[in-house]
């Protein structure tokens, strides 16, 4: 164990030695820089202009009210047209909600699964994740069957994380790309399921 | 019309969608002018946010113009240009009468545990987003607010989501003068919260992340003390010393689930999805602050649980503060911060993308692509 005293507070004896322990990095280190922070920290453009609490929009956490009723006043209220999933913690479906991706397959009856659990339990969330999955691969495959493949490295953004990335990192992408097709053309026989099922996939591309 | 849609972890798309529709009387339609992508679309790209659905539309950030508004709309008519609160809410709850407006609970059949908003999944309310040529607009009674006088657009577009949390963040935080300060995130909402902490008072301002680029804008703009983790053995013992061995007086995670720096946290949360996302981010801002200060959760955190050490918030007094930002309670105030040029939050924009190239507007901002700190798509016909 290093020991460390006034003039070697970091107990480091020489280059060798700074095998660094977790935490023993000298103070200022080279990646913590003081920019173009001013030595009077009042001299910062507009410091304080808060500084009263009174003029924080949240000086008061909570404003005050007379509403004792979780839903309060509701006139109006939107009519469902497929079926929407409520939390066993609120009272009835809100008075208003979205209409965004109706549940639908196997995806839709786990999702409906989920919502008999609470939300304060890891089934009902685990449940819903699981789900999404699910609901990936049933849009894929649905996509694939209908003859509209998805264009998965375009909706990946393979192209900017090629042209956006370091030189070295295009260099590996492209070098990988290029062995997957080689070991895929030779491991393939030219007449397998596979590369049969691949082949509108493939012109698609 | 084209709209922005999900199609599974790491792959979105453009697709024509249907135009949406009035229905309930407090609706609005908008035709979207700009919307922004938020580090918070990220952890839905990520396929992080648990009911997440296949071809639903993200953006919780934009600003357009009003086109249809239903019959109990009276303060908005078409041809209004507005700019809209991420958070959908009815301003009459129990929640939103007491201005807690990000919990409003009229908007989100889902889950109590979240309040209404546009665009972040079925958990939220399953409401699409901005990211489209036209959106839905509840409760526009309430909600939308005319862009003012002096208010450049693009300004605009970030105080719906972005600037009023990094300020909500930094007033969380309770901050005294001369507090020391440490952000934890240089993103666009750690970097606005940088620079409110000065406006609140701070004695030192210091950010932490592990990307140079947005360090050196950061510590231009704020301005504040930089520090690059990935050059640190242990982050919260280089804290410590920097503080007098005190800890901060406050900590503001602004990283939320998708930190790096943690193998464990990474591979039980952002691979096996077995607890909500890497906490680590959290786990330094409450190890590196001072006994009896305070720790603010602004990142966002998804359900399940998180990994976070409940013990140091115990032993050491903390005070946990945290919400999603109540937009509309920070805007009077902001928007004099903005005219009288403490704030310039358009200045944070990187990055303009036409709507069509949103699947590359996702990728380089997920991989921190070309400087990318905050990039804004902008639909057809909406460039001027």
């Amino acid at each position: 164990m290093p020991v460390a005293d006034a003039s070697n507070p970091t107990g480091m004896t020489s280059q060798r030695d700074v095998k660094r322990s977790r935490g023993e990095d000298p103070y200022p280190l080279p990646c913590h820089r003081r920019n173009a922070v001013p030595d009077y920290y009042k001299d910062v453009d507009g410091w304080g202009a808060d500084l009263d609490p009174a003029d924080r929009p949240m000086s008061q956490r909570e404003l005050p009210s007379d509403v004792e009723t979780v839903r309060g006043e509701v006139e109006h209220r939107q009519t469902p047209t497929h079926p929407v999933f409520v939390s066993n913690e609120m009272p009835d479906l809100t008075p208003v909600f979205g209409t965004s991706c109706p549940p639908h397959g196997l995806s839709g009856r786990m999702r409906r699964l989920a919502f008999e659990y609470g939300e304060g339990t890891g089934r009902h969330w685990v449940t819903l994740l699981a789900a999404d999955r699910v609901d990936m691969i049933e849009s894929t495959l649905g996509a694939l069957f209908r003859g509209a493949p998805d264009n998965i490295p375009a909706e990946k953004g393979w192209l900017m994380r090629l042209s956006g990335g370091s030189p070295m990192k295009r260099r590996l992408i492209v070098a990988a790309g290029a062995v997957t097709i080689f070991m895929m053309r030779r491991l393939l026989p030219p007449a397998s399921p596979l590369t049969r099922a691949t082949r509108s996939l493939r012109r698609a591309w | 019309m084209k709209a922005m849609t999900y199609r599974g972890p790491f792959r979105v798309r453009i697709e024509d969608k249907p135009m949406p529709e009035i229905l309930h009387p407090n609706d609005a339609i908008l035709r979207v002018t700009r919307a922004a992508i938020c580090g918070s679309d990220i952890h839905l790209y990520h396929g992080l946010v648990p009911d997440t659905r296949i071809g639903q539309t993200f953006g919780h950030e934009f600003i357009g113009e009003i086109v249809e508004v239903g019959s109990a709309v009276d303060n908005l008519r078409p041809g209004d240009k507005v700019m809209v609160p991420f958070n959908v809410y009815c301003g009459s709850c129990y929640f939103c009468s007491r201005g807690l407006y990000s919990n409003c609970h009229n908007t989100n059949p889902s889950a109590t545990a979240a309040g209404g908003a546009y665009g972040y999944s079925h958990t939220t309310g399953g409401y699409d987003g901005g990211q489209a040529e036209y959106v839905r607009v509840p409760f526009a009674n309430v909600g939308p607010q005319k862009i003012p006088e002096g208010i450049s657009d693009e300004d605009a577009l970030m105080l719906t989501d972005a600037c009023p949390t990094g300020y909500h963040a930094a007033q969380l935080g309770d901050i005294r003068e001369g507090d020391t300060v440490v952000v934890f995130g240089a993103g666009p909402v750690g970097i606005y919260a940088a620079r409110s902490a000065w406006l609140m008072g701070a004695g030192r301002v210091i950010v932490v992340d592990h990307l140079d680029y947005r360090l050196d804008f950061v510590g231009r703009w704020a301005p504040a003390e930089t520090i690059n983790f990935t050059g640190v053995t242990d982050i919260v013992v280089y804290l410590k010393k920097a503080t007098d061995y005190i800890g901060a007086d406050v900590c503001i995670d602004a990283v939320g689930c998708d930190a790096s720096g943690d193998i464990l946290q990474t591979l039980l949360g952002k691979n096996l999805k077995l607890v909500s996302g890497n906490a680590i981010a959290l786990g330094w801002a409450i190890n590196a602050a001072r006994k009896g200060g305070t720790v603010v959760a602004i990142g966002v955190y998804g359900p399940p649980y998180s990994l976070v050490p409940m013990g140091s918030v115990m032993n050491k007094g903390l005070t946990l503060r945290s919400n999603q930002c109540p937009v509309n309670r920070q805007l009077p105030r902001l928007f004099e911060h903005v005219r009288e040029g403490r704030l310039r939050p358009s200045e944070i924009i990187t990055h303009r993308f036409p709507l069509d190239d949103v699947a590359d507007a996702y990728r380089m901002f997920t991989s921190k692509l070309a400087g990318c700190i905050k990039p804004v798509l902008i639909p057809d016909g909406m460039a001027a």
